[in-house]
């Protein structure tokens, strides 16, 4: 197991540097620099032919794309993601900043998801073919074709336009910095009402669907029927024998998430101007602020490659029949 | 459950493994309706011209007959005898004044999906205002330029569907090959092609889209139906180099290595055909997928290039102004129809694919 982990840790690392060299490649073929975009954003404040000739030796825009990745490299193994340019705040900073927020949508919606959809999935189980499961299943698939931002647009036309009852956009109110704490968590809660459904449906439906798919595999099995008929009751057989039996998949499932706990939506968080990694992620690519960009490709990189491996240990460690060579 | 008198009905002429599957698919009710749906769909597509539009479908003109409304789907197409004489688009107008012997065949409905429609064009369409709400002369309203939401969807239905057949075309090739090579093969290249896979795993899409885009000088639809191609291939390449590790052992197999044939035969002629079924099901989602990017990224602002009119535009005019209902409504439940009918067809596609499905749910 350690020499599998070990060997996967030194295949990660390679894989890390393929995708680092290929983003900063490609960031640096868009058209236009951090330089041009801060001009073309203040026109009124044009700044002289030599002070961009020192801006972009400064961010290293001068030197060919190579040498400046093998820059940012040299700095980053010294701890330094570099500075972002647009904001002129260290990028570790700034992500530090945004991952609140996006940590907070997420941590709710997976709560949510899992709270939800296992109740649902095990009832589904026991609804199998009746007319009220198919009705849930039908709602639930139909909910997971949806697209999240068609969603978002429709719950702001319905709950922040025509009945006005919750927050269009944004984090936090007006008034939020005068509140009592109580009163911020309250405001803090209303804003986050629609950008949480936003985010969870989708997820629930697909979990929902999937336990239900995995339970119907297992209660199939001999050793059901047997506990059935020894007098088990059915709940304690659906929850204790059969259910016990799915928690390998949904293990793997949880893995393969991790990434998407930290990275944020960047649609749904430019729609619900979230302030949050997704938002910083989209502003960074508009910007051209190349630190940022490879700050946060790197932070998903490094994220997706650990949820993989862990998924893939914590099948062995939860299923002894799994050994990984 | 009655396996045993099915077995002894179906047993005499086996058929293929592609008609048992096409047979299974379409013995499912939702599967059949689904089908219907993106037929519907692409007729809706490739009609888009006779249905609405501001160029005739047929006209005579000055002798001759011409078709100009294909020049929705193409500039090329359109004569260039129109452009010689400076129609600029107003066909209603100019075609009686240039050629008083001229007639046309308008379509359906007189609104275009690019430009607003002035007053003066045609008897019994008014000036078309900006942010109408639908009604008799505009079905789905008008969005914040005064275009026909109705004309913008009819004729954006082309790009929903060219968006997710092309570029899941692109990705199916890129997966298939890649997929089979690794599978086949084994070895160092499998380890290789893996790696590949996590890389564009990893890579924001974002990030991959734009840049490829913007390494073209001039970005076309096609473009970025490419670029949504070379992103959405990994999971197709995963499944199908699993159905050749599956498959390279089967008899079959060792019997063609032993009979000589090589090694491109035997991956492309004997093992591609009967992993081909299963490789299907990634494919139909992966369109549902692409549909949902094209919508994204025109909803971001990244869209397809102008001329080309796509359900995400509307949609992101409908956020910047949410109490006009009817330009997050109409596109909105188009992208979800769409969505929910690739969706539905994956499903039944796996669930007539995988034996095991099969057999759990009679």
């Amino acid at each position: 197991m350690l020499n599998y982990i070990v060997r996967r840790l030194m295949m990660g690392v390679v894989t890390l540097l393929a995708i680092t060299a290929l983003v900063y490649g490609l960031i640096r073929n868009i058209p236009g620099d951090p330089v041009s975009a801060q001009n073309a954003m203040n026109v009124d404040r044009k700044i002289s032919k030599e002070m961009e000739d020192q801006q972009r030796r400064l961010y290293r825009l001068d030197r060919p794309w190579p040498v400046a990745y093998a820059l940012w490299m040299s700095d980053l193994a010294r701890g330094d993601l570099g500075t972002s340019i647009a904001r002129n705040i260290p990028v570790a900073r700034l992500i530090q900043e945004r991952v609140g927020p996006t940590l907070l949508l997420s941590s709710a919606s997976l709560l949510l998801t899992y709270l939800l959809a296992i109740p649902l999935g095990l009832w589904s189980t026991v609804r199998a073919g009746q007319p009220d499961e198919r009705f849930l299943g039908t709602l639930l698939y139909m909910l997971y074709s949806l697209p999240a931002f068609v969603a978002a647009l429709f719950l702001q036309i319905v709950f922040a336009v025509q009945w006005d009852i919750l927050p269009l956009r944004g984090m936090t109110g007006d008034q939020f910095d005068s509140l009592p704490f109580w009163g911020r968590v309250w405001d803090l809660f209303l804003h986050a009402l629609l950008p949480v459904t936003c985010y969870t449906y989708g997820a629930l439906a697909y979990y929902t669907r999937f336990i239900r798919a995995n339970m119907q595999e297992v209660i199939r099995q001999d050793y059901i029927r047997t506990a059935l008929a020894k007098g088990v009751s059915p709940t304690a057989v659906v929850v204790k024998h059969a259910f016990r039996n799915t928690l390998i998949p949904l293990v793997t499932l949880m893995g393969l998430t991790l990434p998407s706990l930290l990275s944020g939506s960047v649609i749904l968080e430019q729609i619900f101007a979230w302030p949050g990694m997704g938002r910083l992620f989209f502003e960074a690519i508009l910007e051209r602020d190349y630190p940022t960009i490879m700050g946060l490709t790197l932070m998903f990189s490094l994220l997706t490659l650990a949820g993989q491996l862990l998924a893939d240990v914590l099948y062995a460690v939860v299923d002894p029949r799994v050994t990984l060579d | 459950m009655d396996n045993s008198k099915n077995d002894s009905r179906r047993d005499p002429p086996s058929r293929g493994f592609a008609r048992e599957v096409a047979g299974r698919f379409f013995s499912r009710k939702l599967a059949c309706l689904a089908t219907l749906v993106v037929i519907f769909l692409t007729l809706v597509a490739i009609f888009a011209p006779v249905i609405v539009g501001t160029k005739p479908v047929v006209c005579r003109y000055k002798g001759g007959i011409y078709y100009p409304s294909l020049g929705y789907l193409d500039r090329e197409w359109e004569h260039p005898i129109f452009r010689i004489d400076k129609f600029r688009n107003n066909y209603a107008k100019n075609l009686p004044k240039k050629d008083p012997d001229s007639w046309a065949f308008w379509p359906m409905v007189y609104q275009d999906p690019i430009r607003r429609v002035r007053a003066d064009e045609k008897e019994g369409v008014p000036d078309s205002e900006t942010l109408q709400p639908p009604s008799i002369h505009h079905l789905f309203g008008t969005d914040p330029a005064g275009v026909d939401v109705f004309a913008k969807m009819v004729h954006g239905t082309r790009t929903a569907l060219l968006v997710g057949f092309v570029s899941m075309g692109i990705a199916a090739l890129l997966g298939i090959v890649l997929g089979a090579v690794a599978g086949y093969a084994g070895g160092w290249i499998d380890h290789f092609i893996n790696r590949v896979i996590e890389v564009v795993l990893c890579v924001p899409t974002l990030i991959l889209i734009l840049a490829l885009i913007a390494i073209v000088p001039k970005p076309t639809i096609w473009h970025m139906m490419a670029v949504i191609g070379l992103t959405r291939w990994t999971d197709i390449a995963r499944l199908t180099r699993g159905e050749f590790l599956r498959l390279r052992q089967s008899d079959f197999v060792q019997a063609a290595v032993a009979l000589g044939i090589s090694r491109a035969a035997i991956i492309f002629r004997h093992i591609l055909p009967n992993a081909l079924a299963p490789v299907l099901v990634p494919i139909t989602f992966g369109m549902a997928g692409a549909v949902q990017i094209e919508a994204g990224l025109s909803f971001l602002g990244f869209g397809t290039p102008p001329p080309h009119p796509s359900w995400g535009e509307i949609l992101d005019d409908g956020r910047a102004n949410l109490t006009c209902w009817w330009l997050v409504t109409f596109p909105g439940l188009a992208i979800f129809a769409t969505v929910l009918a690739y969706n539905i067809i994956g499903e039944a596609l796996q669930e007539a694919t995988d034996p095991r499905l099969r057999d759990a749910r009679r």
